[in-house]
């Protein structure tokens, strides 16, 4: 099976790096512990664009990563299904969007989440909010076991913490 | 009772902003504008920084052309290290150019098949639902699939040029930190079909004669929707060739008489004003020579291809021959042209590329250089949309005392007021009921500048649309929210 932890976002607008950050730093934590990982792997982008869905579709799973504005949770995980939109601009791009795309065009739809990590701070400048470094934390402990424990266990259900 | 309609943010152009039409009593049109509501700060925040550092981070003012602000920075950053454009290393300036048409190829190709082509396909009055890409790709999916190819091919060219995805490093200050691995040479040249550049160059040729079809059956609306005079204004090679990397300015009126005498873009403050208006963050640019009324210009591909003596390449010139016939060589002024332009600009961009690659060399060769410190540069080039300028100031720790940007969009600012004007005229005046077609109207008329409003944080859930309805003196009648 294919995996694919697709982060994106923009690192000069503070906690909208926090799609960034987690596939860096999850990159680094599975590679600490594994020494192959020949079934996963990472990608970054500044914003999700429409040949993204060409890339997913060579996948058989696919974690999308993004900061999130109305998140009630620290973070979540949910499970996405194919949308259409009717109102399209290439800056609100969403996943599901994406997803339909490839369904569409290239005819196979990949087992397809979401990470969501909420995000409180929005301004030009760098670096992540104190609040969503914490979550950003416990984003990346929970999805570390959730994607060990993928590899081992077939079924599995959306998590919500 | 009079009211104002409220489009926010305007549907498939990057970022967001908002359209409103001030109706009367009798439901006619008296005042109509483009609002522009984020405002981004950019200038500032880079002010402080080393100089080296402003190539890249000038990239995060745009998910959609970081490259051009990259290559333009790059460019004021080469005369703050002292080099100039006549003696940067021919290397740097070949491996910058590829880096360039590369995007200008993706962008253009992203623009045509999925923010334009489903208004061309499908027509600016069917339901909204079959406005939009998947809805071209269910119909047509050979041309949904090419234009991703093309996009992918033009980002491919990008990374094996700026050295990363996003926030590419190539260019640095006097020249760039790498030629063109040979293995992407033979890659972008002799690579299986279709990602090769002799295939990009056949489907650019293909989506230009799609358009030229398209145009023969649609003609009355391809020629006068939101068609108006105007001057254009480009930076041309000096032999009058169209380049899109490096030129002087040149800007010519709506008969085609040249009111910017081919300039040194040094100069630029001594003929360009930015007017500020109260109800847009967006400045208003102008030559100075014809005044805040009269000098407002146009950017982008209908004017480079208005300013432009021909194409220096064969299959996009033999192709600029015709299109500048339809006009009998004088200006063109159709904004729905840009369309075509910008399509005989993406088989350029496609010949260039295919040239550039062959050139031995973007292989080998010196990549930086140095001259006499400067405490001041300046950059300009046409990115995709148009004419970017990149202005900084260093003080003497090498840090950027002042930035002025004006990026393509904001240089277009009153034309895109002026086509929304227009539009808002034709379809809503004295119309009773205002319908998702004449709305739609008034985007395509602005989507045909291929505007990038903003690069607006996207994280889930900020990116509502809101149409708000007000009456004369802005109370709201009604307001509906779309996400």
């Amino acid at each position: 099976m294919k995996i694919l932890v697709y982060g994106f976002g923009n690192p000069a607008r503070q906690d909208d790096a926090l799609g960034i950050e987690f596939v860096h730093r999850m990159q680094q934590m599975l590679e600490r512990e594994f020494d192959t990982l020949s079934n996963i792997e990472f990608d970054i982008g500044y914003q999700l664009n429409i040949e993204d869905a060409l890339k997913i579709s060579r996948y058989d799973e696919v974690y999308f990563v993004d900061a999130s504005y109305d998140e009630k949770e620290n973070f979540n995980i949910v499970k996405l299904y194919p949308k259409p939109l009717q109102h399209y601009s290439m800056h609100s791009v969403e996943p599901a969007f994406i997803l339909d795309i490839c369904r569409e065009l290239y005819g196979v739809l990949p087992e397809t989440y979401m990470v969501k990590v909420r995000g409180y701070e929005w301004q030009m400048k760098e670096g992540l909010s104190p609040a969503a470094e914490q979550n950003l934390s416990l984003a990346l402990d929970a999805f570390q076991y959730y994607i060990e424990s993928d590899i081992q266990i077939s079924e599995k259900q959306p998590m919500i913490t | 009772m009079t009211k104002k309609i409220t489009i926010e943010p305007v549907t498939r152009v990057e970022g967001h902003g908002k359209v409103t039409v001030h109706l009367d009593e009798k439901g006619n049109v008296t005042q109509s504008r483009l609002h522009i509501v984020e405002f981004r700060g950019f200038e500032r925040f880079i002010q402080g920084r080393p100089f080296w550092e402003a190539p890249v981070l000038v990239q995060r003012l745009c998910g959609i052309c970081p490259v051009s602000h990259h290559l333009a920075a790059s460019k004021a950053m080469d005369a703050i290290v002292g080099v100039t454009p006549e003696t940067i290393s021919p290397t740097a300036e070949k491996m910058r150019r590829l880096m360039h048409y590369g995007q200008i190829f993706q962008s253009h190709a992203l623009h045509f098949f999925h923010l334009a082509s489903p208004d061309l396909l499908f027509g600016i009055d069917a339901e909204p639902a079959r406005r939009n890409v998947i809805a071209l790709a269910m119909e047509n999916k050979e041309l949904a699939s090419q234009g991703i190819l093309m996009r992918q091919f033009g980002q491919e060219v990008i990374e094996a040029t700026a050295g990363k995805k996003i926030h590419g490093t190539g260019a640095i200050p006097g020249g760039i930190n790498k030629a063109l691995d040979p293995q992407d040479k033979d890659r972008f040249l002799n690579g299986a079909d279709p990602l090769n550049a002799a295939k990009m160059v056949d489907w650019a040729e293909d989506a230009l004669n799609f358009f030229l079809d398209y145009h023969k059956k649609n003609k009355e609306f391809i020629d006068n929707f939101a068609a108006f005079p105007s001057n254009h204004l480009s930076i041309v090679r000096k032999d009058g060739a169209l380049d899109l990397y490096h030129g002087v300015l040149r800007a010519v009126d709506t008969a085609g008489n040249k009111i910017l005498h081919d300039i040194d873009y040094n100069t630029y403050l001594d003929f360009i004003g930015e007017e500020v208006k109260s109800w847009s963050y967006m400045k208003f640019p102008f030559l100075k020579n014809k005044g805040k009324k009269e000098g407002w210009y146009r950017v982008g591909p209908l004017a480079r291809l208005n300013t432009a003596d021909f194409i220096p390449s064969p299959r996009a010139q033999k192709a600029f021959e015709a299109y500048k016939a339809y006009t009998n060589g004088k200006p063109n002024n159709m904004s729905m042209h840009m369309h075509w332009a910008r399509l005989i600009e993406t088989l350029h961009a496609a010949e260039m590329i295919e040239t550039l690659l062959q050139d031995p060399e973007i292989l080998e060769g010196e990549l930086i250089r140095e001259g006499k410190r400067q405490s001041e540069g300046i950059g300009l080039l046409e990115a995709p949309r148009g004419t970017l300028f990149h202005h900084y100031q260093v003080d003497d720790n090498d840090l950027i005392s002042m930035a002025n940007l004006i990026v393509s969009t904001t240089n277009n600012n009153e034309p895109m007021n002026q086509a929304v004007h227009l539009v808002a005229k034709e379809y809503l005046e004295g119309q009773k009921e205002i319908t998702e077609a004449m709305l739609n109207a008034v985007e395509v008329a602005i989507r045909a500048y291929d505007p990038c409003l903003s690069c607006a944080t996207h994280a889930m859930g900020k990116m509502p649309l809101k149409v708000t309805l007000l009456d004369a003196s802005d109370k709201m009648l009604d307001e509906k929210l779309k996400n």
